[in-house]
This record gives C-alpha cells, sequence and structure tokens, in this order.
C-alpha cells in the first residue's frame, strides 16, 4: 500500500519534470527525494522470510535500519543501508493523510494518548505490518526519551537487534571521543549484520559528499536571511531534519543545489518568497505535519513569511574525512535539541536575530516532554530580545483533535499584535 | 530540618548518595509533596510529569530547606527540563546536571537477542564514573572542603548499612511480622531519603530494636506495587484500606532509592574505584524503565514479573505519574506480559497527590475482590 503511494509519487513528479523541466521547483525535487528514499524503505513490504542480505535469494534493497534522529546517516549511506529516523515514518504518515487508523491502533493496544503522536503513529503502523521491515535498529539518546521507548518497543516487536549511541549533552573532548567510539562500534555492528565492511574508499567520497551538502545547506541559511526572503512558508519545511538522512548522497548536493540556485535566481530577480514580505517568523521544533492552510493563510491574509524553522541552521563543521568519527559526533551533539534549554534559547535567538524576526510560532506539539516542556522558558528567553512567540496546542501529527479555526483566531490576535509593533 | 545540616537536595534515584555525604553535605530528597500552589505551568508545558512540577512548585514557593546546592540527573526530557527551569527560577541556586547512560549492563547473557559483543555497558560505566568524577569535584568547590579517603569510605558504609537495615525491615513487612502497614515503609523510605545516613541509621535501628515479631495480623490480599513516584505514606494506608496488602515494591520513592548500596566490594582505594562502584551499582540496580539493555528490550516487564512471583503475591498494580514518558511506553508490553503469565495487573495512574490515589478507590476494591 505504502509503496505503491510513493510510486505514485514518484511517477507523478517524474512527468512533471519532463513535460517542463525549467518550471521545476526545489521543493518538488526535494519532495521526489522523499519519495524514492519512502520507495526504498518499503521496497520489501510485508513479512521478510530471512534477513540474509547475501547470496540467492538476496533482498533487492540492501538492508534496511530503523533509527534515531541523532544516527550518522552518512555513515550508514556509505555501508549500504537504507535508513531513517522513525519520526520520518510519523510524519509520512500524517502528511498522506492515513495517519489516525496506526494512532487508534496504538492507542488500543495501551500506549497513552498523552504520549507523542509521531511515536504512536509508529508503534500502530509497526502493529499493522506498515512500518519498513528493519534488519536492525539503532536508537539515540537524543532528542528525546519517548523515541528511544519507541525504539526498545520496535526492536521487541521485530525480534531484531538494537544498537544504542548514547549523546551526551556538551561538546566537550571527552563527551566527543565517547561518541566516536560509540559510532565505531556501530560501524562494526552494522558490519556484523550486513556482511559488508565498511569501504573506506567510499567512506572518504560520502564525507565529500556530506560536506558540499553542507556548504549548500550554509549558502541557503545564508540567502533566506536576505530582507525580503527569498524563502516561503512551505518551501524548507522540515529541510535539514530531513536533509541529514541524504547526507552523503548525490541526492543531498541536488536538492540543496536546487534551493541555493532558485533563491539566488529570486534574489537577483528582486523577487520574494512571500509578495510584499511584511512579517518575517520562525518556527519553533517541528511543522504540522498533516495538510493544514495555516501557512499558506498567513501568507496571504497577513503578509507573513516563517523564513526560517529551528532546525534549519547549521551546527555542525565539515567533517573530516580522516577522521569522521569525531565530526560525527560533534554533529550529533550540536543539535539544539540536546542539552540544556539555555543552549536551546541562545541558538532562537541567534535565529531571530540573523534573520530579523518579528515573531515566532511554537506549535507545542503535544506529548513532546522534550520539545514543548520548556515553552515557558523559551518564551521568556525570546522576550528578552524583543521576540513575541505564540504558543499554540497542537499534535503535529494526530489529526483527530485538530481544531483549525481556533488556531486561526489565535494567530490572527497574532498578527494583529506583530502589525502594531510595525 | 535539622538546622546543622547542610542539605543537597536531589530528585532521581541514581543520584549517588555517599559522594553527597562524603563532602559533608546531607542528601535531600525534593519529593513532590507540597502544598505550594501550581504554578509550574508557567515555565513548563502542563504534558509535563506531576513529579517534576511539584518539585518546582516547591521551588517556585521557597518551601525548601536551605540548599547548599541541587543535584539534578539527566535521567529523561522531564528531568532535564526541571534542571533547566530550576536555572531560571533560583538562578542563584549552585546546581549540577548529571548525564546519565541508557545502557544497562545488567541483562548480558542468556536471552539477549543477540550474541554478539556491544561494549555499550562498559562504556557507560566508564561515562558514568566521569560524571561522578565531575560530580565529586563540584561539591567539594561548593563545601570548600576535599572529601577525604575515611569520608568516603564512611558515605559507602553508612549507605550499605542503610540498605542491610531496610533490607531487614522490609522482609518483616514481608513476611507480616512488622505488623505496621505499608504507610510505615514508605515514611521510613522517606526519612532515609531526606536526613543525614547517621539519623537514618539511628532510627532504622531503634526501630528494629524496638520490634517484637509477631503472628501477622494482616488479612489484606497480597500485592506487589511497581512503578515510579507514590511517596506519601498515606496512599499505602488507603491501599489497605481497600483490602490490599502491599508486600514489596518497585517504586523509586520506595526501596529501590537504596538498593545500589546492597554490596560495598573491599579494595575501593582511590576515587575512581569509588566512581566506578557506584556507577556500576546504579546502572545495574534494579532499573528505572528508562534505563534498559538494548540486547534485551523490554526486558523490564519480565524483570517485574519476576520480581511479582518472588513475593508470592496474588497480584501487582502498576502506578506511574501521568506523562512519564518512560513508564507509558513500557506499559503495553508488561500488561501483555502479566497477562500470559496470569498475573493479575491493575494499572493506576496518578500526579502525585492523594486526590488522585482516592478516585483510584473504587477500581482497587473491585480489583481486590476479584482476587479475594
Amino acid at each position: 500500500m505504502i509503496s505503491q503511494y510513493f510510486d505514485s509519487l514518484i511517477s507523478g513528479i517524474e512527468a512533471k519534470i519532463k513535460e517542463d523541466p525549467k518550471a521545476f521547483h526545489p521543493r518538488k525535487k526535494y519532495t521526489l527525494e522523499v519519495a524514492r528514499l519512502g520507495k526504498r524503505l518499503y521496497a520489501r513490504e510485508g513479512p521478510i522470510a530471512s534477513p540474509m542480505l547475501q547470496g540467492p535469494g538476496a533482498l533487492p534493497t540492501g538492508p534496511i535500519a530503523l533509527c534515531g534522529v541523532t544516527t550518522p546517516f552518512d555513515l550508514l549511506n556509505a555501508m549500504g543501508v537504507t535508513s531513517c529516523f522513525v519520526e520520518f515514518i510519523g510524519a509520512l504518515l500524517a502528511s498522506s493523510g492515513t495517519v489516525a487508523p496506526f494512532l487508534e491502533k496504538a492507542e488500543h493496544s495501551g500506549y497513552a494518548s498523552d504520549s507523542c503522536g509521531y511515536h504512536r503513529a509508529v508503534l500502530g503502523a509497526s502493529q499493522e505490518g506498515l512500518m519498513p521491515h528493519p534488519d536492525f535498529l539503532i536508537a539515540t539518546s537524543c532528542p528525546c526519551s519517548g523515541g528511544l521507548a519507541t525504539m526498545e518497543n520496535l526492536a521487541h516487536h521485530y525480534k531484531k537487534d538494537l544498537f544504542l549511541l548514547h549523546i551526551p549533552q556538551d561538546l566537550s573532548k571527552k563527551n566527543v571521543d565517547y561518541l566516536a567510539r560509540q559510532i565505531m562500534e556501530m560501524e562494526t555492528f552494522v558490519t556484523r549484520h550486513t556482511g559488508r565492511p565498511l569501504d573506506p574508499d567510499r567512506l572518504l567520497k560520502v564525507i565529500e559528499k556530506t560536506n558540499q551538502a553542507r556548504e549548500l545547506m550554509v549558502e541557503i541559511y545564508h540567502l533566506a536571511q536576505h530582507i525580503p526572503s527569498p524563502n516561503s512558508g512551505k518551501e524548507l519545511g522540515n529541510f535539514a531534519i530531513v536533509m541529514a538522512l541524504l547526507l552523503g548522497t548525490d541526492a543531498a548536493i541536488d536538492v540543496t543545489r536546487a534551493y541555493r540556485d532558485e533563491f539566488a535566481a529570486r534574489l537577483h530577480a528582486g523577487s520574494s518568497g512571500v509578495p510584499q514580505e511584511r512579517l518575517r517568523l520562525m518556527w519553533i521544533q517541528n511543522r504540522i505535519q498533516f495538510k493544514n492552510s495555516i501557512i499558506p493563510d498567513l501568507e496571504k491574509n497577513y503578509q507573513a513569511s516563517v523564513i526560517v524553522d529551528e532546525l534549519n541552521s547549521m551546527t555542525w563543521d565539515p567533517i573530516d574525512p580522516h577522521d569522521p568519527y569525531v565530526g560525527f559526533a560533534e554533529r550529533a551533539i550540536s543539535i539544539p535539541f540536546n542539552g540544556g534549554v539555555e543552549r536551546r534559547v541562545q541558538h532562537l535567538k541567534k535565529l531571530a536575530q540573523d534573520y530579523k524576526i518579528d515573531g515566532a510560532i511554537n506549535p507545542c506539539h503535544w506529548g513532546c516532554r522534550q520539545g514543548t516542556g520548556a515553552r515557558g522558558l523559551i518564551e521568556e528567553g525570546l522576550k528578552e530580545i524583543g521576540v513575541p512567540v505564540l504558543n499554540l496546542e497542537v499534535d503535529c501529527v494526530d489529526t483527530r483533535n485538530y481544531a483549525e479555526g481556533q488556531l486561526k483566531t489565535r494567530l490572527g490576535a497574532f498578527f494583529e499584535m506583530l502589525h502594531s509593533r510595525h | 530540618m535539622d538546622k546543622t545540616q547542610k542539605y543537597i537536595g536531589w530528585a532521581c534515584t541514581y543520584t549517588p548518595l555517599p559522594l553527597i555525604e562524603a563532602s559533608g553535605f546531607t542528601p535531600y530528597r525534593l519529593l513532590p509533596t507540597t502544598q505550594a500552589p501550581d504554578r509550574s505551568g508557567h515555565k513548563l508545558h502542563d504534558n509535563l510529569c506531576p513529579h517534576i512540577k511539584k518539585i518546582l512548585d516547591r521551588a517556585l514557593d521557597n518551601d525548601l530547606p536551605p540548599l547548599a546546592g541541587i543535584v539534578f540527573v539527566n535521567s529523561c526530557d522531564a528531568m532535564h527540563r526541571l534542571a533547566d527551569a530550576w536555572n531560571q527560577v533560583r538562578p542563584h541556586d549552585n546546581t549540577i546536571l548529571i548525564d546519565l547512560p541508557i545502557a544497562s549492563p545488567m541483562l548480558q547473557g542468556p536471552g539477549a537477542l543477540s550474541t554478539g559483543p556491544i561494549a555499550n555497558d562498559e562504556k557507560s560505566v566508564d561515562f558514568l564514573s566521569q560524571e561522578f568524577s565531575k560530580l565529586s569535584q563540584t561539591l567539594a568547590e561548593w563545601s570548600g572542603e576535599t572529601p577525604t579517603k575515611a569520608a568516603t569510605q564512611e558515605g559507602l558504609s553508612h549507605y550499605h548499612e542503610i540498605y542491610n537495615l531496610l533490607d531487614e525491615i522490609k522482609n518483616h513487612h514481608i513476611k507480616g511480622t512488622l505488623n505496621k502497614g505499608g504507610a510505615f515503609m514508605q515514611d521510613l523510605y522517606n526519612q532515609a531519603a531526606t536526613q543525614s545516613s547517621t539519623q537514618t541509621l539511628e532510627s532504622l535501628k531503634k526501630c528494629l530494636a524496638s520490634f517484637q515479631e509477631t503472628p501477622s495480623l494482616h488479612k489484606g490480599i497480597p500485592l506487589f506495587l511497581f512503578g515510579n513516584v507514590l511517596p506519601d505514606p498515606e496512599a499505602f494506608s488507603l491501599f489497605e484500606s481497600c483490602g490490599a496488602y502491599i508486600v514489596a515494591d518497585n517504586l523509586c520513592t520506595g526501596f529501590r532509592q537504596f538498593a545500589a548500596y546492597d554490596k560495598i566490594p573491599p579494595g575501593l582505594n582511590n576515587d575512581q574505584d569509588v566512581f566506578a562502584f557506584l556507577a556500576r551499582s546504579l546502572l545495574m540496580r534494579t532499573p528505572c524503565a528508562r534505563t534498559f539493555d538494548p540486547q534485551k528490550p523490554l526486558y523490564i516487564a519480565d524483570q517485574l514479573l519476576a520480581e511479582a512471583r518472588s513475593y508470592g503475591v496474588r497480584g501487582a498494580i502498576g502506578h506511574t505519574v501521568k506523562f512519564c514518558d518512560p513508564y507509558l511506553a513500557r506499559l503495553p508490553i508488561i500488561r501483555e506480559v502479566f497477562k500470559k503469565a496470569k498475573m493479575p495487573l491493575l494499572l493506576l495512574e496518578g500526579d502525585c497527590t492523594l486526590r488522585s490515589m482516592g478516585q483510584h478507590r473504587t477500581r482497587i476494591e473491585a480489583f481486590v475482590e476479584m482476587l479475594g
């Protein structure tokens, strides 16, 4: 079922490209690569008789891993493993409009409706046989306790080996070395399960591609800061967190280059992402994943543009191809969701200043103790630099209690207040 | 409160209490029992567990003894958020956050999914040892004194003795010959968590000295209680008033707080040995749901079942506070394992108040009646 969805999505986008290559928007390229990843993850839908990956009867897609958010996906790409963080599947189910039965399945099985919707969605989907069937799993302690618990449940459900990466809280040398050693062990773990040792030459090439994509992302973020911004509300939604899955591949370079070129062209042409941009907004944490009209509505009615997301920023240095494990470790530790909230607030303040933000929207994803838990502290932190925050009450995955009318009323009041400050 | 003591606040059972004592401080557990108004929602989202919100309410209302510092542990998202919020509402307090690995080294061997070597466990111990080393240095800075070897040995020895004495009293309670009820046991745990080890030893010894074994008087249905936070002794009286007898518990406000100090090996000659011992013991003792061995996912369900069976109980009650992700995500499998084993199980959700327990009275009574 899901595989067919991706087939249809891919063929639709490819047909449009063929029809008019020049009208090709970078978001379409991004969506195409996401769909291709989805297709690879679901290429062997249905029960897997044997996890053997080589020899007669070898699986066509190669090994599949379900992971935590801060797994070094480029290392897995170098090892020929198709992988994603499980929340990616939760978001896909929500964006395709199919999530509700999976949430209900999880809740009927005893998973609390108070817990994170992303995790409930994947737990329900696993019970319905609609998650990618993993050969092994890699859990990460960052970003959240709920994610770890989900990975433990999935490992138990699939009876597959689980590797655990403990992501420490700060970038001290001790912590970086500790995580780098764990990542080396992860490589051994992966090799043991795939039967394919890491090819050092392939790793070198992968790191080069990671660094190229990184440079392009830095350019994209720099361009997006321009006034008016070439970015608009939906174009970079989920961008950096999903790009992490493609790092080390040509796809990552193609997608980031397309964005960079498009934004540069818009600036050259004097056009902006949102016509007559009046309000510049920051989106905190994660987007609402199911179809909704909030972003188009605020662009149309208030000339307000979400020009930066919390995770759309570069927090890590280029990876040293000759010592990549340290770079992987530093990257995982550096994400804004890791460590204390003070660090996160500093990160948000810097983004707000770099992008000259008028206000911020925090959807306060219900069930997220990690991200939403500290919303009062974030609000106060941004208030110190004069950036008001609108805290919404949304489950970013669960459509069942979504009340768009109420949200729009609150957004309307927020934008009136922002307009009055101009 | 004893005004001669210098207290260090703590909130998570992974806190190494002997290290705090070795630095001349008294570990004081920040229990979520307070009449302070509910104000933490301004700082933290309502969907965070009431355990940490109540503790933050205590901080906001100054419902605390004078504290020389607070030791937080990054055991779950909620605990981390508590540390974040505390630093904001009481910026002048000394605080430290100890990072805690996830992997438990306890479950190697038969039953593991993987047969290959995974060294997570040893690295976890090394990492936590270094965190304890950092804690020890910080405590020394706060106290102005470097802990002596003798003070460290005394801290370890005291908590080992506390473990033994509590274990002895607990065994009388399990046999039913203590005849003082679960509220008495919980009161002992609360005292041991909030006063100096010297005071605790004194009161535990007094308790045992006055103890006279009498035939069991309790007539309740023997049950095992597990979960996270339930510090109010009255909650145990409530169970008994419903016809239950809580034989033993696996709660983070119960005996588990002291379970890491059951054995003190000889030859802990230097600080590094002590830190490694404490790291290993804390990671190896009966775990909170947040700690697991990746080689045995969801083994907590089998552990709890085995523990319940070891006490010969007729059923079990799982009590968790709302919004606790580590437990909420493991309860479905715990329920499944207990069901398969035909061990009756009642799951309750609370908010650290007796009021929420009172709302469960009818369910507890029905559960007990069914087992009767």
